[in-house]
């Protein structure tokens, strides 16, 4: 069979691959044909029919050669009925009528029976004008109706909080029940009944137990499934619709904001856009109810006389300049320090540091404010191949086999998780998931194994993992410097037999060996890793193991990169880029590096600080210590990201200078002595870049709410009273100055970005630094292991602004094994203490054999989870005694 | 339609099979090369110990069967002869298909509404009789005909129905 085949689609003949589907076939052919049940993300059904056309194929002769007529054309045997495109494959030499009298005739039938028990309350509908169902009926449908039966009716539910349900609407498509399947793997809908009474529900017309992401809503044709929030608010016509990238976490998904006035109505998918198209997690789809927050700060605010007090722009400007020239002459420019700036666009954050090291002359700028330890700049870099070029969301589901170590994709990261769903269900993906929890992602239902290590011995697994993939055999495709490192790599591991990886990890050496050798294995392969391990106190080993196991196991080489990282905001990757760290300049430049600083010092004309600064942890513990006496936070409530809460108190407290530039008066903006009101997301335009290192432009899709700036001109402002000549109109002037001097960055503009940017890569990739992970010391003291996470419904505090989300996410509790919950005498909903070093917190517990016994897990996403006030995570970890609350007062009275 | 009255107590914590249907259970599993396939079986087995397909029951099943919930419960709902309400002891099923039709069933049907005061799927308050509407039992050549229980009754009238009643206590 050829490769390709000649397709002839309404007299256009067009070639495309052999294995297209028709409907696919007729779109690249630009010939509409309708779909309904047919789906991008899903295999072909054939349930609605509307597709069909008239198909037909060349007649061959005895000798197999296509029979000609006397004319000399090639003669066709057409099918004796339509076909269904959606399910039809294309042949060479295929012919296709989409508009003969035989196709509109079938056409218009289908619709018919589709119209025989449809209500068309269209003038009640949410999905009227933008109804696919209303427009082909429009399109094809007949103007009368020969039906005089009544219609068979069912009664209307919400199944939850998100979902509405008309099912007089549905046409029994399914391909609701199929997303929510085999993209979301919960299963949640399931048809009710048969043939004309089939009707789409829940497990006994129950609210769905599902990750309420709406994506069932986006993929109906039809009204018979709406969204709650959104229900009868507004016309699609009324609305205006603006894609932008959406600001939660970092897998970057694009969003299409239904505005209207300054109001944002709704969030949708794409459709066939973004790395996601129609895909969006509940952040993304109802999370943007913050924008509309009437509490937004509308002006900046001066501390006078111990109160924050509205001021004028300019006023504020003046005060934040003067005192941090104030700081800075005193005490030296190592007084100040930049913290945050992993939620700002990439033209702000380069902007940000760019006034710390070239207005202020200091190193101390770290976008990482939960960082546990210092852990240099490079470090992820280096884990992910170096700069090289790095596998996209989309080709993980085309990944054997996927590692992922420590995070749960459910929380961190909802699309890679849908991504890797998908590849279970329609290609041949194998999952690993590395998480002391059974998070989701590790539940037998999906095909994988779960490697359930104990808390702390992190450093161990990736160990056993790299000594157990070089038993393999060395991997084709090294770049010299890793060949050459290989053999002192295969020393410092020689240790970690599986049998001593097991005692250390409590993982079977058996399952060590088969992932080693399965990600050795594969083809195409993945490692996924986020802030559980980057924001482990042990992060800086944690990561040089990571980098090993990916040269170890191929998962890395000379060519590419098959290691992602997922950062915990959606410009994580752009804030490590621009240099947000305290030892690189934008482009992973370290700040030691004269010939690489110079490009810079002329651009900026400026003498840049060479010494690294301090990192986020050090930078609390100076601030503390009345080492640092001014501090900008950009975009992130410190007092709850910080590692210790009771250091974070003090910092704020003994600083001359507190800059915030925040959306809300959050805790630590009352403690600030100059606020600046900024933009949200909606408001401001500019790039950001997400996991895959993928370059979008955000647009803005509503005018800046009043009194907000976008945050580059709050910095421009201050850095031109501290009398630098900046003069960026517009945040893409700033990227212009990026595109001239950041590596990975060069040559790039706006217009290149939309719709959708392509991944940076490194010319020159960083050198590898191979070696085995250290193992932390076990955290002092007794009592559980202290795990967190991430959860669904919220990410960080604009989340907990809305509505929808806090309810959905309904209150925190400390999960405990029933085991080890008897052990502690503590029963469901029973209030407990959690008592760290530094302080307590009390949750009501909940019993949950997910989480392993001699741990509790705590969500670190709810606003009343503050688990900073236990203290800091120190060696491998953190624990802390639980008991039940009323014993904890008796002890304590 | 109004709704049955419960005749069945079923205990809702219902989690697990009784140990008198365990061997059902296994053999049932043990037809299949993977557990899902049993989940038709899986539901009778149910059924005759618990009457009718209560959602604890269904969660039971998917839970033995490893199928999600909601997909267990589309299944039940498919089928026509899964009761998902409780019935009474003595479960009524009048064909009204085209044979039994023109043989008087629906004659019959009113019949047994009447004397028993209840309706298409409703349950006489001592828990003895549902009554109920079914399409073609396949018994064409002897209609009228009425399934009770397991046991087919042909040809069929009222004074037959009413003698065969005598018998169900």
């Amino acid at each position: 069979m050829s490769a390709t085949c000649k397709v002839t689609i309404d007299g256009h003949t067009i070639e495309v691959p052999a294995g297209t589907l028709l409907t696919d076939a007729a779109r690249a052919a630009d010939v509409h044909v309708p779909i309904f049940c047919s789906h991008q993300k899903l295999p072909p059904l054939g349930a609605c029919r509307i597709c069909v056309v008239e198909v037909g194929l060349p007649r061959r002769g005895p000798d197999g050669k296509p029979a000609l007529d006397s004319a000399g054309t090639p003669v066709v045997t057409w099918m004796p009925k339509p076909q269904t495109a959606c399910t039809t494959y294309v042949a060479d030499g295929m012919q296709v009528r989409t508009t003969s009298p035989e196709a509109v005739t079938a056409r218009k039938g289908v619709m018919e029976f589709l119209l025989v028990n449809h209500p068309l309350d269209c003038p009640v509908c949410d999905e009227g004008g933008e109804c696919q169902l209303q427009d082909l009926a429009f399109a094809f449908g007949a103007d009368f109706s020969r039906m005089d039966e009544a219609k068979r009716t069912f009664v209307s539910e919400d199944l939850g909080p998100v979902v509405k349900k008309e099912a007089n609407r549905c046409i029994v498509c399914m391909r609701c029940v199929r997303y929510c399947d085999e993209i979301m793997g919960d299963d949640a809908l399931t048809a009710h009944q048969r043939g004309v009474r089939t009707e789409i529900s829940s497990f006994d017309r129950q609210p769905l137990d599902c990750e309420q992401c709406g994506n069932c809503i986006e993929v109906c044709p039809v009204g018979a499934l709406t969204a709650l929030p959104y229900r009868f608010k507004a016309r699609p016509w009324d609305l205006r619709q603006h894609i932008t990238v959406c600001p939660y976490c970092a897998n970057g998904c694009s969003v299409r904001l239904g505005v209207r006035g300054m109001e944002i109505l709704r969030a949708r998918g794409t459709e066939h856009r973004g790395v996601n198209q129609e895909y969006l997690c509940v952040r993304g789809r109802f999370g943007y109810e913050f924008v509309n927050d009437a509490e937004r700060l509308s002006s900046p605010l001066v501390r006078s006389g111990g109160s924050l007090t509205p001021t004028g722009f300019d006023a504020a400007v003046d005060f934040a300049a003067a005192r941090l020239r104030e700081v800075a002459a005193a005490h030296g420019p190592g007084a100040v320090a930049f913290l945050g700036g992993e939620k700002l666009n990439l033209e702000e954050a380069y902007l940000y540091q760019k006034l710390a090291r070239a207005v202020l002359g200091t190193n101390h700028v770290d976008a990482r404010t939960r960082f546990t330890a210092r852990l240099p700049g490079e470090a992820v870099l280096r884990a992910t191949g170096g700069g090289r070029p790095l596998l996209s969301l989309e080709d993980l589901g085309h990944a054997e086999e996927v590692l992922v170590l420590g995070d749960d994709l459910q929380g961190e990261s909802p699309f890679a998780q849908a991504v890797l769903v998908r590849g279970q269900h329609q290609a041949g993906l194998h999952l690993t998931i590395a998480h002391p929890r059974r998070v989701k992602l590790a539940r037998p239902k999906f095909r994988g194994e779960w490697l359930a290590y104990r808390p702390g011995s992190e450093a161990a697994l990736l160990n056993g993992l790299v000594r157990a993939a070089l038993e393999r055999g060395t991997p084709d495709g090294l770049p010299s410097d890793v060949a050459a490192g290989l053999p002192a790599l295969r020393q410092a591991v020689a240790e970690w037999t599986p049998a001593r990886t097991e005692q250390a990890t409590g993982v079977p050496a058996r399952a060590i060996e088969a992932a080693a050798a399965r990600l050795a294995q594969a083809r195409r392969r993945a490692i996924l890793f986020g802030r559980a391990f980057t924001e482990h106190p042990a992060a800086a080993d944690l990561l040089r193991g990571i980098e090993s196991l990916g040269w170890a196991s191929g998962a890395l080489s000379a060519a590419r990169s098959e290691v992602m990282y997922i950062g915990p905001q959606h410009d994580s990757q752009g804030a490590l880029d621009m240099g947000l760290v305290p030892d690189l300049l934008p482009g992973y430049v370290p700040v030691g590096d004269a010939a690489g600083r110079k490009p810079f010092e002329q651009q900026w004309a400026a003498t840049l600080p060479a010494e690294p600064g301090l990192s986020a942890p050090e930078i609390l513990r100076a601030a503390a210590e009345g080492r640092i006496r001014a501090l900008w936070i950009v975009g992130d409530e410190w007092l709850r990201s910080a590692p210790d809460r009771a250091l974070a108190e003090q910092a704020l407290a003994a600083c001359d200078l507190v800059v915030v530039s925040e959306l809300f008066l959050t805790e630590t903006a009352r403690r600030a002595h100059v606020v600046f009101p900024v933009c949200s997301f909606a408001e401001k335009e500019g790039v950001v870049v997400n996991c895959e290192r993928r370059l979008q432009r955000a647009a803005r899709a509503i005018a800046p709410k009043r009194g907000t700036r976008p945050d580059w001109e709050v910095f421009q402002a201050v850095a031109r009273a501290l009398g630098v000549r900046w003069s960026f109109r517009t945040a893409e002037d700033v990227f212009r100055e990026i595109a001239r001097l950041v590596p990975g960055y060069r040559g790039r503009s706006w217009a290149t970005l939309v719709p959708l940017g392509p991944q940076w890569a490194l010319e020159a990739p960083a050198a590898a630094t191979l070696g085995a992970a250290r193992e932390g010391a076990p955290p002092a003291g007794e009592g559980l292991w202290l795990l967190s996470g991430g959860t669904l419904f919220l990410q960080g505090s604009l989340s907990h602004r809305g509505r929808l989300l806090p309810k959905l996410a309904k209150a925190a509790r400390a999960r405990l094994h029933p085991a080890e919950a008897r052990r502690l005498g503590v029963a469901e909903g029973d209030a407990v203490e959690l008592a760290g070093p530094a302080g307590t917190l009390r949750l009501p517990a909940a019993l949950d054999v997910e989480v392993p016994e001699g741990s509790v897990f705590v969500p670190y996403a709810h606003a009343e989870v503050e688990l900073n006030r236990l203290g800091a995570p120190a060696g491998a970890g953190l624990k802390v005694v639980v008991r039940p609350a009323r014993v904890a007062e008796r002890v304590g009275a | 339609m109004s709704h049955a009255p419960a005749v069945t107590a079923i205990d809702p914590e219902v989690r697990d099979w009784p140990a008198s249907r365990r061997v059902e259970v296994d053999e049932a599993l043990s037809h299949y090369p993977n557990r899902r396939s049993a989940v038709l079986p899986l539901m009778w087995i149910a059924q005759r110990e618990w009457g009718w397909l209560s959602p604890p029951v269904l969660r039971l099943v998917a839970r033995t069967a490893e199928l999600p919930e909601p997909e267990v419960f589309g299944i039940a709902t498919f089928y026509t002869m899964f009761n998902l309400r409780p019935v009474g002891r003595h479960h009524l099923q009048v064909c009204m298909t085209i044979s039994c039709s023109l043989m008087g069933a629906d004659r019959l049907f009113r019949h047994l509404e009447r004397k028993l005061g209840i309706g298409h799927g409703e349950t006489t308050p001592d828990g003895r009789f549902t009554l109920r509407r079914v399409e073609c039992l396949a018994a064409c050549g002897r209609g009228p005909c009425m399934q009770v229980n397991f046991d087919y009754h042909e040809n069929l009238d009222e004074a037959r129905v009413d003698a065969l009643l005598e018998t169900l206590t």
